[in-house]
């Protein structure tokens, strides 16, 4: 089948957002899937709207490689934060519950795989504790 | 009864000839490797930046079986430096560390990196809204595979 973008996409977001896969990792957030959003909603929050409770799960939609005939590899990022007096404690108790949220044959269509997760260090936008997860959404045609 | 002697050290020569051979091809697809994942990382348009120091210093070299990229890492730390020099956009200087990455006796791999003390924030602020160091490793690591298994191959032949 064609590369679905839009549909593999949202079903990788929906595991967090509302699926089964991803109720662990929603009881482990601030204020479960209201902590869960697209990354670029970071920019919207300020004093009179503020940022959901931490740990927040923030989306990025990641690159995507390869040819329809080899295959594509879609690549999507999770990214965590949490407020500063938890350091990284507590975001360090989510990633494996993430990573037990996508197993290989979780999405349709897809295998799924962990590529790896960044080191600790804080997004200095913010100043927040963060660490991302990434994994690689592999299609064949 | 009869025994049999095997002279064995002929056969060993030619392994020792094809793992030389093959050691060869890995370094040539590494180091073609290399210089295509420097070229994308310069091209990227996840950022555009204001000086001109990541991009000119961005650095893609080979590190393992006796290369540990020194010279890259003083050609792209030198870059940044000239980019940098006489910029008041920004309080940015250009920066070298250590990677931290140490490899077993046999590993050999491809570090990319860019040489400001703002690097790591561009990869991370925002989720990692102008994150390029990652994204242009990924976008041609199986091509970089497939150039050491071709280099390996030529070599072998």
């Amino acid at each position: 089948m064609a590369l679905d973008i839009p549909t593999l996409t949202t079903d990788f977001y929906t595991i967090l957002k509302s699926g089964t896969a991803g109720s662990a990792v929603r009881s482990a957030l601030g204020n479960g899937a209201t902590s869960v959003i697209p990354a670029d909603m970071l920019r919207r929050y300020n004093n009179s709207n503020p940022m959901p409770a931490r740990v927040l799960a923030a989306f990025r939609g990641g690159i995507i490689t390869g040819n329809g005939r080899d295959g594509n590899d879609m690549f999507m990022r999770w990214w965590l934060y949490d407020d500063e007096q938890y350091q990284y404690n507590r975001i360090n108790t989510v990633l494996p519950l993430i990573i037990a949220a996508y197993p290989e044959s979780v999405i349709n269509h897809a295998y799924t795989k962990l590529i790896g997760i960044s080191q600790e260090a804080p997004d200095t936008t913010y100043q927040l504790p963060c660490r991302s997860i990434t994994f690689v959404l592999s299609n064949r045609q | 009864m009869a025994s049999v002697t095997t002279d064995i050290k002929g056969v060993l020569a030619g392994l020792d000839q094809m793992m030389k051979r093959m050691s060869d091809g890995i370094d040539q697809g590494l180091n073609a490797g290399a210089n295509l994942i420097e070229a994308t990382d310069k091209e990227t348009e996840a950022y555009l930046g204001m000086s001109g120091a990541t991009r000119a210093s961005s650095t893609a070299y080979v590190i393992g079986n006796g290369k540990d990229g020194s010279a890259e890492v003083s050609a792209g730390y030198q870059a940044a430096e000239a980019a940098l020099t006489g910029f008041t956009g920004h309080e940015g200087r250009a920066q070298k560390t250590d990677s931290g990455i140490t490899l077993q006796s046999s590993e050999r791999g491809i570090i990319l990196t860019s040489f400001t003390d703002y690097a790591q924030a561009l990869e991370i602020e925002n989720a990692g809204a102008k994150a390029h160091l990652g994204p242009s490793l990924l976008s041609k690591a199986k091509v970089v595979t497939g150039f050491v298994a071709t280099s390996v191959k030529q070599k072998l032949a």
